[in-house]
């Protein structure tokens, strides 16, 4: 088991600093590549939405706790931006043509399919995200052949 | 983030490496878009060496296939990997642009 916390201002680096905070929390733990990429994809999109919609690129707080064990990795994202629920999001229909297709809300498509579970808290001007990946159990995966199905 | 190109039986093969996420897709959207607005009509991505997409790297791909389409012209990738190949199912992107397997493939679809 583990855990680390991150308070940073939300500007245009902080893509990059909690990618690449969590990218390296990741290997120190040993964690798959495939969950190293999924963690730091995921967070890369949260925070973008937050750096750019939920603060509309003025500096503002961002708070990121990371926790794993041997059943799940969880990241709870803390910021003052603007209310936000990302897990009652219209994501756009993936059936579209090309010609049709937007750019809007891919990143959250993203998100919703890469990550088993998303809750979201608006407590006082704070919005509360946690996102959970479920980590494949080895001894499971070898009876069953596979994992959940990422 | 590097992109470099090279002509293979008149596809304009474009070879992206490195990450192209938020931070990169400025620079990488406008090479694209120069790109795909010059001579060649048939355009390949090549995403072998493409370690990391996120959604500002779908949208760099987005924005070139569909002026390609809307210019007669068509984009396809390939080699994508693991985690790149992962989100470009994720997203859909499958069913919008041709992905292959290798290269051999792509350019026998662009010839057929």
């Amino acid at each position: 088991m583990a855990r680390a916390q991150m308070r940073l201002t939300a500007d245009e680096r902080a893509v990059a600093r909690v990618t690449a905070w969590i990218e390296h929390f990741c290997k120190k733990h040993r964690l798959p590549q495939t969950v190293s990429n999924v963690m730091s994809l995921s967070l890369d999109e949260i925070v973008s939405n937050i750096v750019v919609h939920g603060y509309e690129r003025q500096p503002g707080k961002l708070s990121i706790a990371l926790h794993y064990d041997s059943r799940a990795f969880s990241v709870v994202i803390e910021d003052g931006g603007k209310p936000f629920d990302p897990s009652q999001a219209v994501i756009p229909p993936t059936g579209d043509t090309l010609a049709s297709r937007r750019e809007g809300g891919l990143g959250l498509l993203l998100v919703k399919n890469l990550m088993d579970d998303i809750t979201y808290q608006r407590t006082g001007e704070i919005n509360r995200l946690k996102l959970v990946k479920r980590l494949r159990q080895r001894s499971r995966q070898r009876q069953t052949g596979g994992g959940n199905g990422d | 983030m590097e992109i470099e190109t090279r002509v293979v039986y008149d596809v304009l093969v474009i070879d992206m490496s490195g990450r192209l996420d938020s931070t990169s897709s400025g620079d990488a959207g406008d090479r694209i878009m120069t790109l795909v607005k010059g001579e060649h009509k048939r355009v390949l991505l090549n995403l072998g060496k493409l370690d990391y997409v996120s959604s500002a790297g779908l949208r760099v791909i987005l924005r070139g296939s569909q002026f390609l389409q809307g210019n007669r012209g068509e984009l396809k990738i390939c080699n994508a990997r693991d985690l790149v190949r992962n989100v470009l199912e994720t997203s859909g992107f499958h069913s919008l642009i041709k992905l292959y397997d290798t290269e051999q493939e792509a350019f026998a679809a662009f010839l057929a």
